[in-house]
């Protein structure tokens, strides 16, 4: 479990976040939901130990996070950042074999050869294997970086995983076919899946719990359906509140219409 | 075993030892016919049945050695350069002399030269490579400065920092050449136009004792700069210490520059030619790259060199004129080719 609390960070005179405080539990999905600058990937770098925060404390799994090195992080947590280009001809197979050297060094093994086979299904780029990297559409590329990303902690248990924006550059089926499957891994392994979302929508379907930000603090969080509430999500995004939820879904999920 | 190390490992490490058994092959055979080529021709089957003549065996052993040697060290240093100065910077536009390093480097040797007098001798060479190292350390941190400042380091922008940078130390030689006198400006024009002749046994130690540990330490840092090409957060994420491998591949790739800088002056594009060629060919991976990209630049060098010493025999011009010739144009092809549309040029 992730426990922040106090979180501030600041450029300069500007506060990204103020006193943020919230957990990250195991065996769940948490959707970091909020308006534009609203600190989110700011708070998420926070979590991931990129960013040290100006004041607060972050705790995970019992030591504090700064006590952790880079090497035992990283076999601990996986983070898929917002945008990641890579220039050079690699290809798909190379990249996701990187997401395995916190544990091989340099040569990757068997059991390596088996996560990276699995994860590159999972996502539905095990067609891509041989292609060269930045020849791939960004839908492509996304698809692959969170291979690597899975990769890196795909036979662990309580593992954590961060992704900053996993659905923006996927067409609508990847983006339920990624959220299922975080949903899925989040479940089997115990593995606390923590993401940055801006669909609503998907949000309500996908997640366990949100946490509602708004100028840097945190407005809300808990269940992602009591998080959610139309009159949340009016002050938050600005959007008139009568309009805000419309038809349920067939199995109950609410939805957000405008 | 199964789908994927088939797939990658096996004949990675299977490539990986055609791919350099054939490049020190060429190496070698290249070695050879440049020992023996020259105004002084040394015929090959006497080098194995020691028939040589006492002129050929001065002029091989305390002339033509020591050269062909520091060419291959020379090459070999620029090369691996540019390898890992396009992994450190994630762009494969990036060249020890475009980007300014070399000259910040040479310009440091000029200061050396103008204040301290022709220095001689291998400790006088070890002074000079100092010198070069920090003039192109200083540069290298400059651009890393300007890098911080940009958030993302755009090839165009890294190329403009190159020219002002360039242009600077170009002026700080400019003006220490007119300060000097008739030796010294022997000496600084020998530095600006790149030449291998200064080439004695004493010269070759100092660049080799400098420019081997660090390709060694660059090909031991290899696949960590694989996984800074994902990003500096992100290898940070996967356990690697981005800051430490930055400042190590830095002071590396200054060493390597300054000693080629201080021992035969600026040789320009041979550190964006060669791991481009080997990229084409064979790939990205840092592992192969490296040592590939020393064989493949010490090889070109000496060709380059051999060149420069027999096609306006008995004189020679300045290999650096050379190489720029050959690798202007091909900077260009690549700017048109490859690189037009993508990577923000």
């Amino acid at each position: 479990m992730i426990e922040a609390t106090n979180v501030c960070y600041r450029v300069g005179a500007t506060v990204i976040l103020d006193d943020v405080r919230l957990s990250i539990i195991p065996g769940t999905v948490t959707a970091i939901l909020g308006p534009n600058g609203a600190g989110k990937s700011t708070l998420l770098k926070c979590l991931t130990g990129a960013l040290q925060p100006e004041t607060g404390r972050i705790v995970l799994d019992g030591t504090p996070l700064g006590d952790y090195s880079l090497a035992a992080l990283s076999r601990k947590r996986a983070v898929l950042s917002q945008a990641s280009f890579v220039n050079f001809p690699f290809s798909v197979l190379e990249i996701v074999i990187m997401g395995r050297s916190p544990y091989v060094g340099s040569q990757a093994t068997g059991s390596d050869a088996v996560v990276v086979r699995e994860v590159l299904e999972n996502v539905d780029a095990g067609h891509l294997q041989q292609r060269i990297f930045p020849t791939l559409s960004g839908g492509e590329r996304q698809r692959v970086h969170l291979a690597r990303v899975l990769a890196q902690v795909w036979d662990r248990q309580d593992a954590y995983l961060f992704l900053d924006e996993p659905t923006t550059a996927l067409d609508l089926k990847h983006q339920h076919q990624i959220l299922r499957l975080t949903r899925r891994i989040a479940q089997e392994r115990n593995m606390a899946v923590c993401l940055i979302l801006h669909d609503l929508n998907l949000a309500m379907q996908y997640a366990d719990r949100g946490v509602l930000m708004q100028d840097g603090r945190v407005v809300a969080s808990g269940a992602v359906r009591e998080v959610l509430t139309p009159r949340n999500i009016a002050t938050v995004f600005e959007v008139p509140a009568q309009a805000v939820f419309g038809d349920t879904m067939p199995d109950g999920t609410p939805t957000v219409t405008q | 075993m199964s789908g994927a190390t088939k797939q990658v490992i096996l004949p990675f490490l299977r490539l990986r030892a055609t791919v350099l058994v054939l490049l020190g092959g060429v190496f070698a055979l290249t070695a050879l016919a440049a020992a023996c080529i020259g105004a002084v021709s040394v015929p090959v089957v006497a080098l194995f049945d020691g028939s040589l003549n006492t002129q050929q065996e001065a002029v091989l052993f305390s002339i033509r050695l020591p050269r062909v040697l520091l060419a291959s060290v020379v090459g070999a240093a620029l090369a691996v350069s540019g390898a890992a100065l396009q992994g450190l910077f994630r762009n494969p536009l990036a060249d020890p002399g475009l980007i300014g390093i070399a000259s910040g480097a040479a310009l440091a040797v000029a200061v050396m030269i103008v204040w301290a007098g022709p220095l001689t001798g291998t400790l006088g060479l070890y002074g000079l490579s100092v010198a070069a190292f920090i003039g192109g350390l200083l540069a290298c941190l400059l651009i890393f400065r300007l890098a911080r400042q940009m958030e993302t380091f755009s090839v165009t922008y890294m190329l403009l920092a190159g020219i002002a940078i360039n242009a600077l130390s170009g002026a700080g030689t400019g003006f220490l050449t007119y300060l000097s006198d008739d030796t010294q400006l022997r000496a600084l024009t020998f530095w600006t136009m790149g030449s291998l002749g200064a080439a004695l046994w004493p010269t070759l130690s100092v660049a080799t004792t400098l420019v081997l540990p660090a390709t060694l330490l660059l090909i031991r840092n290899a696949q960590k700069l694989n996984i800074l090409l994902l990003g500096e957060d992100e290898a940070r994420y996967l356990g690697i210490n981005s800051e430490q491998l930055k400042r190590s591949v830095t002071i590396c790739v200054a060493l390597a520059v300054g000693a080629a800088v201080a021992t035969s002056g600026i040789i320009g594009f041979v550190g964006l030619v060669v791991p481009h060629m080997i990229r084409l060919t064979i790939g990205p991976d840092h592992r192969l790259l490296i040592p590939a990209s020393a064989l493949l630049g010490a090889t070109l060098l000496l060709v380059a060199d051999t060149l420069a010493r027999t096609i306006v025999s008995p004189a020679e011009m300045p290999v650096g004129i050379l190489t720029s010739l050959i690798g202007g144009p091909f900077f260009l092809w690549l700017l048109v080719k490859q690189y037009a549309g993508r990577f923000g040029l």
